[in-house]
């Protein structure tokens, strides 16, 4: 009987899938006509815009034969084609951002892209993002504070229309608030930079607007703010009455999401005004042609269709950032509550390109030191020496014997 | 040569002899093709990265890894907390265990079993597990607002080591259990009889004569409890945060996330290097214990709780004892207890207790997981089933070599192979998951069909994993066959094939399966590797409920846990029931 | 029927030889004991005639065909280990038939022969048990059918009767003498206890130092052992080594464990040791006088009866521990009716060998 038992566990645990075949099927080699590389979250909001099935209309390609591979985020995908620089997969990356161009330029996994459709496309964002044209900016929008004045009361806080980066800290607002790892999230590192920019770096001779230095701020807010590793992670935890955490580094872009799906205004965008102006940071993503792309004329034709005002209009509502085609349209929802960012004092000014590229990686090294956690060694000094006594007077009796 | 007359013809030997040495030669070469192709070359390639650059070997990355801050920290904190843990654990664990070798009473073993339960869950259900139970909102915290009435939680898991500590305590604390439970049953009481009769001190007995017995166990578990500690992943990348991390998270961060290969990588042979340290003392201080355990004749006396007996100071030591146990008991199943509460718990009112099972065949949740959860269910077991499959068939190659040793000892020597075999194995033991697959992703990817074949990898980078433990535990079994058996086989005129067939794979059986279930919860729970090299349409639960823990609700991560604790369960009675079984000769 | 012969045969084990040069030759259908204290290599031996150890030097010669190198597949040899092990997973028919079906033997013929072996060995009721249902001695009983299913050429048993309570030892020892003789079937049988040699053997060949001391019939061996080692390893009481020989001019002086023993000139052999019958010792309970001695050479050793067995109906065997820094023993028959009153546990008593009594090894 028990052996009837656990032949039939086994049957069920191992053989049902088993017949379960669908792995196979698709292991069938596609030879793909083109290979798109993004992240989880492009045109994914409140529901998933079908990319594929929209180009493949518009190019006449079969859907069957364009593969868009979502990866976990932004940095993911620059790794992956780095990883695959000698013999590149995908034909097509989006979700580069105006940081991360450095890095893929320097790592030469890009080709540069004249489009045809970049007349269409501001130039002051192509001049930010990337001059040479490796990387094409398809939307952008300012990193702010996201404050769901439900339950943080403007009333009570009236400073936060006029709000700086030093009163979050005396006000403790950043007790109030959730900040993304700069390290894994591009808002968290425009966040980080917007302080560089504000505060200055007094070891690089960086004076920013108020000639301090970006780490005091850090380490005086490093016990109160609470460090998630990705925006949605971040969103849970702003999201949950629970965590009491109201404030979160989103972007100018968000509070246009309640109020075009819900007619809720309630979540709100702030900046900080130092010196009187509105600042931010202002972040650009591009899309580009991958150096060696198995189908670049595919790949081309891609980015084209992707710059027109045919998917353009489609970025401000499904992606929630401000479209990068002068001509796309936005609703008036997302107008209404968004912040533009062509009204504020953009801060990527104070920090020049170069400073940038060479002082990232600096820059993320003494920030994560900055919240590297103190291990309290005296737990440790003092089992550690019990236990080496003990060893010590155990080893040694041995020997005695 | 000392037998110059004798044909070259005689001493190839029949058919049989023939036939064993092709089967030896193809189980080698499957061994080191499979090790050679799926872990040695892609780990070359990785090293590449971190010892060569234009060209030439340098070692520049290497000290520039050692120079960060942030590394040393990691690699401080590694060690830090692993000690911790394991300290913590034989402080919880022991008194424990020499409760539960001293006194018998109802459901014993089921207790033993089901506080091991923990131990083979997979990670990601732990932390999910925590998350319910220690969150800023869970119940832990929750009980004490109430009872306290202060508004301030209790234990804050994230970026704290408390978290983490009892994250890992909870996770390896029924190891401590289940290996000192042998070690004070297996304490030779006649000595301690002697002692009290030559009239020695308690304290004097306990250091002399028990602590001696015990201290290999001691050892051995808590070498292992370091181990999986140092190494812990998804634990420490999620309970950490920024603030602490482990050199697994720190590899991860610097290869997947800051993009940084040659620090990653670096720092990559530093775990390898400490790993396959500790693991051969594992090794060393393990075969110590084996040796030990033999010949005791009396062993501990057990006894059964009987309140009426006991004197008013007895009564009470046996009843904080019981306390003791049942808090641990709790300690140990809260969190699983909460994850099947919580997969009944509706987050919004509207829906219903069975909304999370529901959405299994759902594709509501794709944005997040890329495909049903049902697909990642059937893709879950699907890997591990195939996985199985395979580390039985390489655990089967290498017994087809070991066995080779008992087929005349040649001048009584053992042979080398079995050493060269267990360090083959050793390696990938130590290496970490992610190192493992970003080693076949970098050596495979170029492959026209890597794209579509990345199950493959995700399957092979699981059977890495596990072949270590399935081999360990088939070997195990194989090493108790009595040799004499396979002798008077082989003089009653069985063929090598034939003793194989009907003596020792008979005999082996149950270690096969055991081993095969092992690999297959191994498999059930991989993250690390497996959260590397997935793609799309290839997650699995594991993968999936992480990717979950961003969402708003903890239902669906919560009834796809249960079902991966209720397979893992299944697995783990089996692994019990057919242990059980005992084919005494 | 077969006869073999092993030559030179040399096996090492970590450097120190266990057998050096080792020649011994089985006669047709004999019976031959090897007769060892542990350790003396006889189970490396009875493995190596089996195929299962490869001998470093030497060569195994059976009816004229060089076996050395045959694999122990080829040799059908019917090896029964020192330890009971039965296949545990099988019964004792599958057990038997085992080897059987090895050589591809038809389902009748297997039937057939594990009928007749069955009620060679007087195991039929067995045959349906597992090894963890029965009892030593039937396992071992069944370890022999296994063996002697396939009619091997050599039955090959390594201490059979070790881990068998005595009761049944007789008998098994008894039923394998029975069955060797009923198949004629050439038999090596090791053991270290020569009861089992004297009951059952044809030759007994005694085993030491990786060699092969002396072979022939037991009573050959009993009655003029090569030196004292084979005597003791026989099991003959009263045997002690010797220390120094003192040549005198008419006497040898030799220095014993239990004493100087002077003894007529020899000269025929190498000394190695003393044996002395136990039926040879004159007890008395008073130390006797010089005068009486005169009469012939008398050794005179001192001690106290530790115990006394019955031997037969005239005889009582006394063992006595002798006086001296070692603890020796000497083992006396004495006549009931004399002595049966007269002596008690320890009793401080003489004893008078005379010389002519002592034997020379």
């Amino acid at each position: 009987m028990k052996r009837a038992l656990i032949v039939c566990l086994f049957i069920f645990l191992f053989l049902i899938p088993l017949c379960y075949s669908t792995p196979i099927n698709t292991s069938a080699a596609t030879d793909y006509k083109l290979t798109i590389y993004t992240y989880q979250s492009l045109l994914n909001e409140p529901v998933s815009f079908d990319l594929v099935g929209a180009f493949s209309n518009h190019s006449g390609i079969p859907k069957e034969e364009i593969q868009l591979l979502r990866l976990d985020d932004s940095n993911q995908i620059l790794s992956r084609a780095i990883l695959e620089k000698d013999n590149p997969t995908a034909d097509v990356l989006i979700g580069l951002d105006n940081i991360l161009v450095f890095k893929s330029k320097s790592e030469n996994i890009l080709k540069s892209y004249n489009s045809p459709v970049l007349s269409n496309i501001s130039s002051s964002l192509i001049e930010n993002l990337d001059p040479d044209h490796y990387l094409l900016p398809y939307d952008y929008g300012v990193i702010a504070l996201w404050v769901d004045t439900n339950r943080l009361n403007v009333s009570t806080v009236p400073e936060l229309d006029s709000l700086t980066l030093n009163d979050i800290l005396d006000l403790d607002l950043d007790k109030k608030m959730v900040v993304e790892n700069p390290i894994f999230s591009s808002p968290g590192l425009g966040f980080l930079l917007w302080t560089i920019a504000v505060l200055g770096d007094s070891s690089l001779d960086i004076s920013g607007l108020l000639e301090s230095d970006w780490r005091d701020w850090w380490e005086e807010a490093n016990k109160d703010l609470r460090i998630a590793s990705s925006w949605s992670e971040a969103f849970d935890i702003w999201y949950s009455e629970e965590a009491d955490r109201p404030i979160m580094i989103s972007y100018g872009t968000s509070p246009a999401y309640s109020a075009c799906l819900y007619d809720d205004y309630s979540a709100v965008a702030y900046l900080t005004h130092e010196n009187s102006s509105d600042n931010s940071w202002l972040q650009i993503e591009g899309l580009g042609l991958v150096n060696g792309a198995p189908n670049e004329e595919n790949a081309k034709m891609f980015i084209d269709w992707f710059l027109s005002k045919e998917l353009q209009d489609k970025i401000a509502t499904h992606n929630w950032m401000y479209p990068a085609n002068k001509y796309a349209e936005v609703p008036e929802c997302f107008a209404n509550s968004a912040i533009n960012p062509d009204t504020v004092d953009i801060l990527n000014n104070l920090i020049s390109l170069e400073i940038l590229e060479n002082n990232l990686d600096f820059w993320l090294d003494e920030w994560e030191e900055i919240f590297a956690g103190e291990i309290p060694y005296s737990g440790l000094v003092i089992t550690f020496s019990a236990l080496f006594v003990t060893a010590f007077i155990y080893l040694r009796k041995k020997k005695k014997q | 040569m000392t037998f110059p007359s004798f044909s070259l013809k005689k001493r190839i030997g029949t058919k049989d002899e023939v036939l064993n040495k092709v089967i030896i030669a193809t189980a080698s070469l499957v061994i080191v093709l499979f090790f050679l192709l799926f872990f040695y070359v892609p780990l070359t390639k990785i090293l590449k990265f971190s010892f060569i650059e234009q060209g030439k070997i340098t070692l520049e990355y290497f000290s520039d890894v050692i120079n960060s801050p942030m590394n040393r920290s990691a690699l401080i904190f590694s060690f830090y907390q692993a000690f911790l843990s394991t300290i913590i654990c034989l402080v919880i664990g022991i008194p424990a265990s020499y409760f539960l070798a001293k006194y018998e009473f109802r459901g014993k073993k089921v207790l033993i079993n089901l506080l091991t339960i923990p131990f083979v869950l997979p990670p990601i259900v732990v932390l999910l597990g925590f998350i319910i139970t220690y969150d800023a909102n869970g119940w832990v915290n929750t009980i004490w607002q109430t009872i306290s009435g202060s508004n301030n939680p209790l234990i804050n898991i994230f970026g704290s080591i408390e978290g983490i500590l009892i994250a890992h305590i909870f996770y390896n604390i029924s190891v401590i259990i289940r290996i000192t439970i042998p070690a004070w049953e297996n304490i030779d009481y006649d000595l301690i009889d002697v002692a009290k009769t030559l009239g020695t001190s308690k304290w004097r007995r306990f250091r002399k004569i028990i602590f001696p017995q015990i201290f290999n166990h001691i050892v051995s578990a808590s070498l292992l409890v370091f181990i999986y500690a140092f190494n812990s992943f998804a634990i420490v990348l999620y309970l950490g945060q920024v603030r602490f991390q482990t050199l697994e998270v720190r590899i991860y961060k610097e290869m997947v996330r800051s993009l940084d290969f040659q620090s990653g990588t670096a720092l990559a042979v530093i775990q390898l290097i400490i790993n396959t340290l500790i693991i051969v003392f594992y090794l060393v201080s393990e075969k110590r214990t084996r040796r030990m355990a033999m010949g005791k004749e009396k062993s501990l006396k057990k006894e059964k709780i009987n309140f009426r007996k006991y004197s008013t100071g007895k009564k009470l030591v046996v009843f904080i004892s019981i306390i003791y146990m049942i808090s641990l008991f709790i300690f140990t199943f809260a969190p699983i207890l909460a994850i099947i509460i919580e997969s009944f718990k509706p987050a919004v009112e509207s829906v219903s207790s069975f909304w999370g099972y529901g959405q299994l065949f759902s594709t509501e949740y794709n944005s997040y997981l890329h495909s049903a959860p049902l697909r990642m269910l059937l893709n879950t077991l699907w890997f591990a089933s195939l996985n199985m499959i395979i580390t039985i068939l390489i655990s089967l190659s290498l017994l087809f070599i070991i066995r080779n040793r008992f087929q005349r000892l040649r001048k009584y020597k053992t042979s080398r192979v079995e050493g060269m075999i267990s360090y083959l194995i050793l390696l990938p033991m130590a290496t970490s998951s992610i190192t493992l697959a970003v080693g076949l992703f970098l050596q495979f990817r170029t492959f026209s069909w890597y794209n579509n074949a990345v199950w493959v990898f995700i399957i092979l980078a699981h059977v890495l994993i596990s072949v270590p433990f399935a081999t360990r535990s088939i070997l195990a079994s194989y090493n108790r066959i009595d040799v004499e058996l396979l002798n008077v086989a082989s003089t009653l005129g069985a063929s090598r094939l034939r003793i194989f067939a009907k003596i020792e794979l008979p005999l082996i059986l149950k270690g096969l399966i055991v081993g095969g279930i092992f690999s297959f919860a191994i498999s059930l729970g991989e993250f690390g590797a497996t959260n590397f090299l997935v793609k799309t349409e290839y997650g699995t639960l594991s993968v999936g409920i992480y990717n979950l823990f961003g969402s708003h609700t903890l239902q669906l991560p919560a009834a796809m846990a249960s079902i991966l604790i209720l397979i893992t369960i299944l697995c783990f009675i089996m692994i019990q029931k057919i242990g059980d079984i005992d084919l005494k000769v | 029927m077969v006869n073999l012969e092993i030559n030179d045969l040399s096996m090492r084990y970590e450097k120190k030889y266990i057998l050096e040069d080792l020649r011994l030759n089985v006669e047709h259908g004999e019976l031959l004991v090897l007769l060892g204290e542990s350790g003396c290599g006889k189970t490396t031996l009875i493995k190596i005639i089996a195929g299962i150890i490869e001998p470093e030097k030497g060569k195994i010669i059976m009816e004229d065909e060089d076996i050395t190198l045959f694999s122990p597949q080829r040799r059908k040899m019917g090896y029964v280990p020192q330890a009971q092990v039965l296949f545990p997973h099988m019964t004792v028919k599958s057990n038997i038939s085992f080897g059987l079906k090895s050589h591809k033997k038809s389902k009748e013929e297997i039937k057939e022969k594990i009928r007749w072996v069955a009620e060679l060995i007087q195991i039929e009721e067995l045959l349906e048990r597992y090894s963890s249902e029965i009892s030593g001695g039937q396992k071992q009983r069944v370890a022999l059918a296994r063996a002697m299913a396939i009619e091997p050429h050599m039955l090959l048993l390594d201490e059979p009767l070790s881990s068998i309570d005595a009761t049944g030892r007789e008998s098994l020892a008894l039923t394998i003498r029975r069955i060797q003789k009923e198949t004629e079937t050439t038999t090596i049988y090791v053991t270290h206890n020569q009861e089992e040699a004297r009951l059952i053997s044809d030759r007994v060949a005694v085993i030491y130092d990786g060699k092969v001391q002396q072979i022939g019939k037991v009573t050959e061996i009993d009655n003029s052992p090569k030196n004292y080692l084979i005597a003791k390893i026989m099991g003959s009481p009263n045997v002690w080594p010797i220390f120094y020989i003192k040549e005198t001019d008419e006497n040898t002086i030799l220095n014993t464990t239990v004493g100087e023993i002077k003894l007529p000139k020899q000269t025929n052999k190498k000394i190695t040791g003393i044996s002395i019958s136990p039926s040879c010792f004159k007890p008395s309970l008073e130390k006797k006088s010089r005068t009486d001695l005169e009469k012939s050479q008398f050794i005179e050793f001192k001690g106290e009866v530790k115990s006394m067995v019955q031997r037969d109906e005239r005889t009582i065997r006394a063992v006595i521990e002798l006086e001296g820094e070692k603890f020796d023993y000497a083992k006396i028959d004495v006549d009931k009716e004399d002595f049966e009153d007269i002596l008690s546990s320890d009793q401080k008593i003489f004893l008078y060998v005379d010389t002519s009594e002592v034997n020379i090894l």
